[in-house]
């Protein structure tokens, strides 16, 4: 439908993994953590797209049914782990699961 | 250039402003809302990289279903919230950015009876034809993810004083 290069399209993706990736160096908050890794995902869900259409192959949207599986699965344990945190710490800071236990 | 190409480096930029809006906010709801947005620039993306099926899954999958449980988990920790703020200015950015985004899905839709007859879209049939022909491997271990996700959120969420 459109006729842009794949170059623009894996620098978007790039731009997004990196955003996602200094997000989730840079925030505390267990919620936004969760959210960097989400836009992580979404952003390589985006270069496999962006390739399988410069391809006319269908392997990138089989390739991001998968990611959409994981991206599932780990959202469901982060947020039961981030329930079970609030209620052991009080709080949703990542910095205060600084210590180990014993 | 046509018009699709256009859209298509607007979408770039709003999923790129809207992402960086969403790690930035303070408040998380705000935060969710503005990935969502970005989420739905990224699946007009996808619907003009000719993928009508991911476009869907990702806003059925992304914006429906894995939103809704951050919010659910959001709703459920009870985090305390500054007072509400009626002032404009700050509705003006959303509003605009929704805006382009309604703008962008209409002309497309109208766009679409035009120009779709000579345009060779890989097929659903095509998508399911490759995934369980070729990765059927990659099905299993998906389902098995699946599987280990439920079965590990289940422990985590019996009541107890551990992790």
């Amino acid at each position: 439908m459109i006729s842009v290069p794949l170059e623009h399209s894996l620098i978007l993706a790039g731009m997004l993994f990196a955003i996602g990736l200094f997000g989730l160096l840079l925030r505390r908050n267990l919620i936004f953590i969760f959210l960097s890794i989400e836009i992580m995902l979404n952003a390589c869900a985006f270069a496999f797209i962006a390739t399988g259409h410069h391809y006319g192959q269908p392997d990138g949207q089989v390739m991001f049914i998968f990611i959409l599986a994981i991206a599932a699965a780990e959202v469901a344990i982060g947020l039961a782990l981030a329930l079970k945190f609030e209620q052991i710490f009080k709080t949703l800071d990542a910095q205060a699961a600084n210590e180990m236990r014993g | 250039m046509t018009i699709l190409d256009g859209f298509f480096y607007a979408n770039a930029i709003l999923a790129l402003i809207t992402t960086l809006l969403a790690l930035s906010a303070q408040n998380a709801v705000h935060g969710l809302l503005y990935f969502v947005m970005s989420v739905i620039a990224l699946a007009l993306s996808f619907y003009l990289l000719d993928a009508p099926l991911v476009a869907a899954l990702e806003l059925m999958v992304y914006a429906g279903a894995i939103m809704v449980l951050f919010i659910f988990v959001v709703m459920l920790l009870n985090i305390k919230y500054h007072e509400r703020s009626t002032n404009f200015k700050k509705y003006l950015g959303p509003l605009i950015f929704a805006l382009i985004l309604i703008v962008e899905i209409s002309v497309i839709i109208s766009e679409i009876t035009l120009q779709a007859a000579h345009t060779k879209i890989i097929s659903i049939k095509d998508v399911a034809f490759n995934l369980f022909n070729n990765y059927g491997i990659g099905i299993e271990i998906a389902s098995l993810i699946l599987l280990s996700g439920l079965i590990g959120a289940f422990h985590l969420g019996k009541k107890r004083n551990i992790l």
